[in-house]
């Protein structure tokens, strides 16, 4: 097979060399077979003449030879590749377009494809990934994480991996110093193991070693960009990098410049062992790590699967309270170590993305496809010559197929090029996050091979799609109907592929609206959630006095001082301190609660916030009966909580539960209900009502907390006003303050985001069969240029003229819109989850969607066919 | 019957010159004459069918061709049986055999 290719490349570009080979030869037998004819007493002019006769002309060889080495092949792939670009070339315009558009919509398959690539393909930053898989400890409605205790467990007692690495898939950011000069840096943490499972080599000094996760002075590792931040000082290790409260770590080594962090898409910049992380070490509930292991030589992973799940059996036999009911979960790691339920959702998210874009693509290459098939209606006449020359209708379709592969091709390579280029140049990029400050991205979505095959698959399907009909068509010559002088003009046949095209067109691009509609729409529900609280005007700030060491006496007096010192602010109207605020943290804690009176099994655990009095008002949130927390609320006086209005309904259905009694984490506790407040949101915008628990801040002293406040005007002017009085109390500002537009803003960032890309998406496809149905409802008019010319002749009136192409674009553009929205409907059924409050015949979408759309293919096809309306009849009939 | 004019049935002209090429390289010309003397005059092989076989042949690395010096001293390219051909020949000789055989029994008894 090699030899055959090698020979017929030679043999097609270097025609010449073989061409003299062949010569020689031939030129050889000849003399040979002359000498042999002399030898045998034949005169030499005689031999050479019957030797001539004998042995055909040498011309005549050649070709046989060239059909049979399969130069022809190549030969006429070459003819068809040059005549094809003299063919675009001539007919610049038309096929500018069509390559453009097909250039975008590439470039958009290949982002899409990219990011697929790097988000669900490519392995994490390892020595042999393959070896590598994610465990996860699953139980029904919890997340699939694992405590530090039970890593430990797992780490030391398998026999399935060569080594089982955990990291806690968090980031904080903070100010951190390292030989004098400040910077505020990311920082992540991961196992003593960790570098050493992923097979990573440092590329200065040395990783951390067994043990260091438990050691008192942790120890930090700089990754490449860290280390390059502060100077790439190459004699860095042994050095120092000092937080905030003068928390210092020595500098054990530097990370290769692949290894950007171990949480995907941040970049850090410092990593610690899991002893850097303020999380416990010793409670199996608290649930932290992620884990990553590296499987032994010859496990499979069923067999690792099955020694995690015995393990989880011992540990839930020792520890029923924490472990029962867990499952092993065991699959290839990829950079996501999410549980698989996030796994899928990203699979979703992206499939999704990758058919929108595939929708642009098929809107494009109809477009292309319509463009070239008006190409072949210009060149009937010319394909018709060919054919009545011999040209094989293999053939004529053969060379019509290289032009649309030559252009598919060129818009191929343009596109990838572009997406390439992008990638390469946004994979690390810093965003600023409203109250979280600014954080560094890092994702490989740069393209590489496998994006490389996808694309030229692609590239494979758009010609075959582009160049199909047109070949179909054009090549299909009616020598005899040429001769008579009608086939040339139009024909049936085609304005039915034509059509065909628009309505596909049409169709696609009415689903892609139809998402664009359904992610406003469910958007907007979330807008309109009803919070049960007012976000307007309010701002808050993180207080820790930890690092103070007050005694709870002295910390509550700082609260004190605190809210007193922030009523002082000018525009500042209410004050408050809280645990939680709504919407800032998706996860509240929880504790276990069961109702005076109910049977002992039913221990339900409910979401806590602790608050003082003054939350309620501040927020907004209404009192609905029984009173809210005040200074009679301390540590010396009978515990009292706040429930709220879902809780009073789903435990007290139609009493009053005001001084009802719960009892709290095992009956260790018993609080008597004092109020119930308004129901609100808690952990995110779509999450159904559910019940709530507030403690008392007097009861429930905590050294980190949120000082809130509510204020006249503008919430963002008073943030710095805010962080100032912090500072003025005596204590430290850790992160900056934050106003509650801003977590509401971040709430909906995924929704806006991706409205935001579905409607540029919406948008370019939009543009696409617009250019498409322009071209060809021009085209079908200028085909009847000749009867509008006798229609005009015999007494139509522009008025008739118009209606008739009207009329027809309104069919067209009926079916695809009906086609489109049918579609439309079934993928609003299938995607109906991941919207917040759709139903699966969203009319508020479809009916504007189809109006529009019917409306924008109207005034197209007036557009297009206004040239020809106002034409007198003599210049119609002439023109054809 | 005379000696110059019989056609060859399609595909055993490949197997006569790998069956010619089986015993030593050859050029062209002398795989011809070989092919004609050996069958008694009877077969006679065509320029024009000859060398496009040659170079079908060798782009399937059955044969393969150098350049070297004929006996008159003439640059010649000799042609050689490859492994593959030589595998190739006893393929297609043991099909033949099964063929002719075959077809002779019909013959005989029809």
């Amino acid at each position: 097979m090699l030899n055959d290719l090698r020979l017929r490349f030679r043999s097609a570009f270097k025609r010449s060399a073989v061409e003299d080979d062949l010569n020689d030869e031939l030129r050889f037998h000849f003399d040979q077979q002359v000498a042999k004819l002399v030898a045998s007493g034949i005169p030499v002019a005689d031999a050479r003449r019957r030797a001539h006769l004998a042995l055909g002309t040498h011309d005549e060889i050649r070709e046989q030879f060239r059909d049979a080495s399969g130069i022809r092949f190549l030969e006429t792939l070459l003819q068809d590749f040059r005549y094809g670009i003299r063919m675009l070339l001539k007919n610049w315009r038309t096929a500018s377009i069509a390559a453009f558009s097909l250039a975008v919509a590439m470039a958009l398959s290949v982002a899409a494809l990219s990011v697929f690539n790097g988000v669900m393909l490519r392995p994490p930053v390892a020595t042999a990934p393959e070896q590598l898989v994610s465990i996860f400890a699953t139980s029904p409605g919890e997340e699939a994480h694992v405590s530090y205790p039970d890593y430990k467990y797992y780490r030391d007692h398998n026999h399935s991996f060569s080594g089982v690495a955990a990291f806690p898939e968090e980031i904080s950011q903070g100010p951190m110093t390292v030989g004098g000069l400040q910077e505020t840096g990311t920082i992540e943490s991961a196992s003593d193991n960790y570098f050493e499972v992923m097979g990573i080599r440092p590329l200065l000094g040395q990783f951390f070693a067994p043990g260091d996760d438990e050691k008192k002075t942790p120890e930090a590792i700089l990754t490449y960009s860290g280390w390059k931040r502060w100077g790439a000082d190459p004699g860095i290790v042994g050095k120092t990098v000092v937080f905030r409260r003068g928390r210092t770590l020595t500098i054990v080594g530097v990370a290769p410049k692949n290894f950007t962090g171990v949480v995907f898409g941040f970049s850090a910049d410092v990593i610690t062992t899991l002893a850097g992380n303020s999380r416990t070490f010793t409670d199996r509930n608290n649930r932290w790590l992620c884990l990553t292991a590296r499987l032994s030589p010859g496990i499979t992973r069923q067999h690792a699967r099955a020694e995690m799940q015995a393990l989880l059996g011992q540990l839930a036999a020792a520890y029923p309270k924490a472990d029962k009911d867990r499952s092993a979960v065991v699959t290839p790691a990829t950079v996501l170590s999410e549980d698989p339920d996030a796994r899928s959702t990203a699979e979703l998210i992206s499939a999704v993305l990758i058919a929108i874009v595939l929708m642009v693509l098929l809107i494009a290459c109809a477009n292309v496809a319509n463009l070239l098939l008006g190409l072949a209606t210009g060149r009937k006449q010319e394909m018709l010559i060919r054919a009545a020359l011999g040209a094989s209708r293999r053939r004529l379709m053969r060379q019509l197929l290289t032009e649309s592969a030559t252009l598919c091709t060129l818009g191929g390579i343009a596109g990838f090029l572009i997406a390439s280029a992008t990638l390469a140049r946004f994979w690390q990029f810093s965003a600023f996050m409203s109250y979280m400050g600014s954080f560094n991205f890092s994702a490989n979505f740069r393209t590489n091979s496998t994006v490389l095959l996808m694309t030229i698959a692609l590239i494979f399907i758009a010609s075959l799609a582009t160049g199909l009909t047109p070949a179909i068509y054009a090549s299909a010559t009616d020598v005899a109907g040429a001769l008579s002088g009608e086939a040339v003009i139009g024909g049936r046949r085609k304005s039915y592929v034509r059509h065909a095209l628009v309505v596909i067109q049409v169709a696609v691009c009415t689903l892609v609206m139809v998402g664009v509609g359904l992610c406003m729409r469910s958007l907007q529900n979330l807008k309109d959630v009803n919070l049960g609280f007012s976000t307007r005007n309010l701002a808050a700030i993180m207080i820790d006095l930890r690092s103070n060491r007050l005694s709870e006496a002295q910390g509550l007096n700082s609260y004190n001082q605190l809210k007193q010192a922030a009523l002082q602010l000018g525009g500042v109207q209410s004050s408050s301190l809280a645990l939680e605020l709504p919407l800032v943290d998706s996860d509240w804690s929880t504790d276990g609660i069961r109702v005076e009176g109910s049977s002992a099994a039913q221990w339900t655990q409910i979401p806590v916030n602790i608050v003082d009095g003054d939350y309620f008002s501040t927020l907004g949130i209404p009192l609905l009966r029984g009173r809210t927390f005040d200074s009679s609320d301390t540590k010396n006086a009978p515990e009292v909580v706040v429930i709220n209005h879902n809780m009073a309904e789903t435990y007290w259905p139609g009493a009053d539960p005001i001084g009802k009694q719960l009892h709290i984490q095992n009956g260790t506790r018993v609080v008597t209900v004092a109020g119930v407040v308004g129901d609100s949101k808690y952990n995110t915008l779509d999450e159904k009502v559910h019940p709530v628990i507030y403690y008392a801040l007097g009861q429930h002293y905590l050294p980190q907390l949120l000082l809130t406040v509510r204020t006249r005007g503008n919430a963002s002017l008073r943030l710095r006003p805010l962080s100032e009085t912090v500072e003025h109390v005596g204590l430290q500002v850790d992160s900056p303050p934050f106003t509650l537009h801003d977590v509401m803003y971040f709430s909906l960032l995924l929704p806006i985001l991706t409205l935001r890309v579905v409607t540029a998406l919406g948008a370019l496809a939009l543009m696409l069969a617009i250019l498409g149905l322009y071209g060809a409802v021009f085209y079908s008019v200028n085909e009847r240029k000749r009867e509008i010319g006798i229609r005009v002749a015999l007494g139509a009136q522009p008025f008739h003229l118009l209606k008739l192409f009207l009329q027809q674009t309104a069919i067209i553009s009926g079916i695809g819109v009906s086609a489109g929205l049918f579609l439309g409907i079934a993928a609003t059924i299938l995607f109906r989850s991941q919207f917040y409050r759709i139903s699966p015949v969203e009319w508020q979408v479809l009916i504007p969607v189809a109006v529009a759309m019917v409306l924008i293919s109207m005034a197209i096809a007036y557009a297009a066919a206004r040239r020809w309306i106002k034409v007198s009849p003599m210049e119609a009939v002439r023109h054809t | 019957m005379t000696a110059s004019r019989l056609e060859l049935p399609q595909g055993t002209l490949d197997l006569l010159i790998l069956r010619t090429l089986a015993l030593e390289p050859q050029h062209g010309w002398a795989i011809s004459e070989r092919i004609h003397q050996i069958s008694s005059k009877v077969l006679q092989v065509q320029q024009g069918s000859l060398y496009p076989a040659l170079h079908r042949l060798e782009r399937r690395s059955w044969i393969k061709s150098r350049w070297g010096a004929s006996e008159n001293n003439r640059r010649a390219k000799y042609y050689e049986l490859t492994a593959r051909g030589r595998r190739q020949l006893e393929a297609e000789k043991t099909a033949w055999e099964k063929l002719t055989a075959a077809v002779a029994q019909i013959l005989e008894t029809g």
